[in-house]
């Protein structure tokens, strides 16, 4: 151990482990996932935010501004050793034109979700929450599984890439369309998806056979996601459920528009900018066009968080706004229960010790079929990228039972070291194209919420603290906040992992109760969270 | 010193591995946990004698088991557990590493060179070591010993040396060149010969917008990457005579070169001439694709998709299927289909078999689905085939 506690360790552990080649997209360049999504600001920082960990007493905090690390403040052991803020810009001035602009003269950096909160644990991070959205799209629309069903969709990159084996963990077949051979190079060989066609043709056949047999099946197939929906359209052929998480949320250095080869964009994106966007946006609209016509010929089509409904909107294709989001159409009910993905990352880099949570978890929620089948899945399916992690989809009580027996094991010397819990960007977010769509009080933009939950957490022992924007839909699009809390089997952090996960928790169910969900306002009347 | 059951189990699961026998990720881990390893490992090597049929020579059965015993307890000295070996054939290794222990698989890493000069010191023997890239996940191991093999295979001048497959993996973002030369490179070795052309085209329309630059810089660009393309030729096993013939003659043009459109169009015709004639030998995807083909002849009638076709081969489905669509023109569930078909006609001429038992005896579970599928190949119905042909 170099740092002075295991809070500072293990929050330089997380660091580092989102800039490991097995964990982050390109490391050379600090970037996690999602784009252009940042663990520092640059290199010079990430050895600042080194040594300042290292040197930081158990009762300082350290503070960070969007991946720069600018000051120590004296603080007391109960409160957060990291506190963040990223990405954030007053809202008038919050659009892209003017972060680019922030970020090339080296003032700001995209941290996407929890790349810049370091909590990025891999492709695992997000598969839970894709094998629950084709879960409930299959209990919605298909009788409860995907069983004979096919898949149309794109990306594979750090978010599309939990798709194929989503789609398969519920009995379906998907076909993946990516534009980077080698992302889906990568995926096949990290065993995310089973096989890669050699052309359309090819891949409708692989797709059609899996169906006959009612098999699960994951395709890739390297092209251009607009391009290939639109020739499986002309072929006449639709398929059961339609969606894309193509980097459509940011138009120049994510998106690649049709004709246009890949390294032909990253030469276009520098040397003319504003000819690459408009190609962009000229391809987003017929992009979404086709989804439309899908979705007008009978199939289930959504957007999957990538934002591409506005993006077409705002090129001036007003229609696909019809598109639902994924997350009000199939995974808003699991946040007004408090319940959204949690993950616990083995600090000691030992897989036997999250093994030996999965077999405490098993025992202990056994009646919760959703998480025993999980763990079952990933213990077979998912290998460990970087420090071994678990995700999982838990409610406020299940967290809470994980905090007790993580002390309890840590106390009998039957982990090999602490463990750090965080959780993806979800329960008191404010995206209103995303996971606050379609509020039923309207309060979609309310961004007061994420805010509160990062003070309460700061307040309620977590060890770190990051209140960001630009999550997942891009800059202007979204505020959000961070929490890790290190586990280490003291009675101090028992009772700040105990009281953080309550305060986190809670925030997302009063957030949904206040909006006038009834699930919520039942659940925060459980907890004792409501002020009536 | 470890005891037999250790070294059993060590090299159980270094066979294991190799061969692409362990599909569950925990079960990988309680293997490696049980073998003593801190992590799993994640590149291969091949260890391959040199000068084995002189060492052999005249030696008895019962002298080469001694010998290679002594061979494995050398090299388990030597890796001091954190590394699984396991004899391949009679005068091969395969020894798999983690990189976070051995580093990287690369030119730079001095743990591997120490290690081979070791090894060589104390059996008194000579090794070609063949390195594979880093797989992180265990279970692709079988492609990185894979890999192993290859490097070995394109070793030319007989030096028993460290050779390493060329790591052609773009990353998701290098510059431009550096992207595409990784990607041109990757192509080639995989004998892709169609993407290789188009980032060969690619690259050429790059160079022919190059504008006002120092065109000495662009020259010796070009330069630079034509002795890629030709380096990666070579290291596929293509004749060096055959690539330096169609190489030459364009350099002496480059040389002579003005503009950047004259340097684009000499590139773009250097790299056709090079990539289009030009051959390899591909014995090990040959013996491959044939021990497939002989498979499906031999078990077309079971129900067998192509991640069981490919798992019987012990190389990944995406791999195998190019590889095989390489060799014969067509995909592994097309030639299925296509031998199925041709059986299907003989048992519909030839016997009263039913159409659902003919779908049954060519591997088809749904006579439905068998029937659409022959209608798709021949042109008519099981129902007509038979009206029309059966004597």
């Amino acid at each position: 151990m170099r740092c002075k506690g295991w809070e500072q360790e293990g929050l330089l552990r997380l660091l580092m482990n989102s800039l490991d080649p097995e964990v982050a997209e390109c490391p050379e360049e600090l970037i996690v996932y999602g784009g252009t999504g940042k663990a520092a600001r640059d290199k010079k920082s990430v050895a600042q935010i080194k040594e300042r960990l290292i040197r930081l007493e158990n009762d300082q905090t350290l503070l960070i501004q969007s991946g720069k690390p600018v000051g120590v403040f004296p603080s007391h052991p109960f409160a957060p050793r990291v506190i963040m803020a990223g990405s954030l810009l007053v809202p008038a001035y919050s659009d892209y034109e003017t972060f680019w602009q922030l970020e090339r003269r080296g003032l700001t950096a995209y941290g996407q979700s929890t790349a810049s909160c370091w909590a990025y644990i891999g492709t695992q991070g997000v598969l839970e929450g894709t094998a629950n959205t084709y879960g409930e799209v299959a209990k919605r629309h298909f009788g409860g599984t995907l069983r004979g069903r096919w898949v149309l969709t794109s990306g594979l990159g750090g978010m599309g890439s939990a798709q194929p084996l989503g789609v398969e963990y519920n009995g379906g077949v998907v076909l993946v369309v990516e534009v980077d051979e080698s992302k889906v190079d990568r995926r096949l060989r990290n065993s995310l998806c089973q096989m890669k066609a050699a052309d359309l043709d090819e891949a409708l056949f692989l797709v059609q056979e899996a169906v006959s047999r009612k098999e699960p099946r994951s395709v890739a197939l390297v092209g251009n996601a607009a391009d290939v929906y639109r020739e499986v359209l002309q072929r006449g052929l639709v398929p059961d459920v339609v969606t894309d998480q193509t980097a459509a949320h940011d138009l120049l250095n994510g998106y690649v528009p049709a004709g246009v080869s890949l390294a032909e964009a990253v030469r276009l994106r520098v040397a003319a900018p504003e000819k690459y966007l408009e190609l962009s946006r000229r391809c987003i609209v017929e992009h979404v066009k086709t989804m439309m016509e899908f979705m007008r010929r009978g199939a289930v089509v959504f957007d999957y968080g990538n934002n591409i409904r506005h993006q077409a909107a705002a090129a001036g294709y007003a229609e696909a706004m019809t598109i639902p989001g994924f997350v009000s159409a199939y995974l808003r009910d699991y946040f007004c229960a408090g319940r959204g993905p949690f993950r616990w990352i083995a600090l000691s880099g030992r897989a036997e010790d999250i093994y030996t949570l999965d077999e405490f978890i098993l025992t202990e929620l056994k009646d919760d079929e959703e998480i025993t089948n999980w763990i079952h899945f990933a213990q077979a399916r998912i290998p460990f990228q970087g420090l071994p992690a678990r995700i999982c989809w838990l409610n406020l009580d299940q967290r809470l039972c994980l905090v007790d027996i993580i002390t309890k094991l840590l106390r009998e010397g039957k982990l090999a070291a602490p463990v750090a819990l965080t959780r993806d960007h979800m329960g008191a977010i404010a995206s209103p194209w995303r996971e606050t769509e379609k509020m039923p009080d309207g309060s979609d933009a309310i961004a007061d919420w994420p805010v509160l939950n990062g003070l309460l957490n700061a307040i309620s022992g977590a060890s770190l603290v990051s209140v960001q924007q630009g999550g997942g839909v891009g800059i202007g699009y979204s505020i959000h906040a961070g929490m890790t809390v290190i586990v280490d089997g003291s009675e101090l952090s028992r009772k700040k992992a105990t009281q953080v996960t309550y305060s986190d928790v809670g925030v997302g169910i009063i957030r949904h109760a206040d909006a006038g969900y009834p699930l919520a306002q039942e659940i925060s009347r459980q907890y004792g969270l409501n002020i009536d | 010193m470890m005891d037999e059951f250790s070294a059993r189990l060590r090299r159980e699961l270094a066979y294991n591995l190799v061969f692409g026998m362990v599909e569950n990720v925990r079960e990988v881990w309680e293997m490696v946990s049980q073998a003593g390893l801190k992590y799993p490992p994640n590149f291969a090597t091949v260890w391959e004698i040199h000068n084995a049929e002189e060492l052999f020579h005249g030696r008895s059965e019962l002298w080469k088991v001694g010998w290679r015993r002594q061979v494995e307890k050398s090299f388990a000295g030597y890796f001091n557990h954190n590394a699984l070996h396991c004899f391949v054939s009679d005068r091969a290794l395969a020894v798999l590493f983690n990189n976070r222990e051995w580093g990287k698989p690369g030119e730079e890493n001095d743990q591997l060179n120490a290690l081979k000069q070791g090894v060589e010191k104390s059996l008194a023997v000579k090794f070609f070591v063949g390195v594979g890239r880093v797989y992180s996940d265990a279970r692709h191991l079988g492609l990185s010993f894979n890999e192993a093999w290859r490097a070995i295979r394109r070793v030319f001048c007989g030096v028993p040396g460290i050779y390493y497959f060329g790591d052609g993996s773009a990353r998701d973002r290098e510059p431009f060149l550096e992207r595409e030369r990784a990607a041109l490179k990757y192509a080639i070795l995989n004998d892709d010969r169609q993407k290789a052309l188009r980032i060969v085209q690619e690259i050429k329309m790059v160079l022919a917008a190059f504008g006002e630059g120092d065109l000495n810089i662009l020259k010796m660009m070009v330069f630079e990457m034509l002795s890629l393309v030709m380096t990666a030729c070579m290291e596929n096993g293509r004749s060096a005579d055959q690539v330096f013939i169609h190489a030459l003659e364009w350099i002496k043009q480059l040389h002579l070169a003005e503009d950047a459109g004259k340097m684009a169009e000499i590139w773009s015709e250097a790299c056709k001439r090079v990539l289009l004639n030009t051959n390899n030998d591909h014995s090990l995807e040959i013996q491959v694709v044939a021990r497939a083909r002989r498979f499906m002849e031999e078990h077309f009638q079971e129900d067998l998709s192509l991640s069981e076709i490919a798992r019987r081969q012990f190389i990944s489905p995406y791999y195998f299927s190019r590889l095989f669509k390489q060799s014969t023109g067509m995909t592994v569930m097309e030639f299925l289909t296509s031998l199925r078909m041709e059986k299907a006609k003989e048992l519909l001429g030839k016997t009263h078999q039913s159409v659902s038992q003919v779908a049954g005896a060519v591997g088809y579970v749904d006579p439905n689905y068998f029937s659409r599928v022959f209608k798709r190949y021949i042109g008519m119905s099981p129902t007509e085939y038979r009206r029309k042909f059966h004597t």
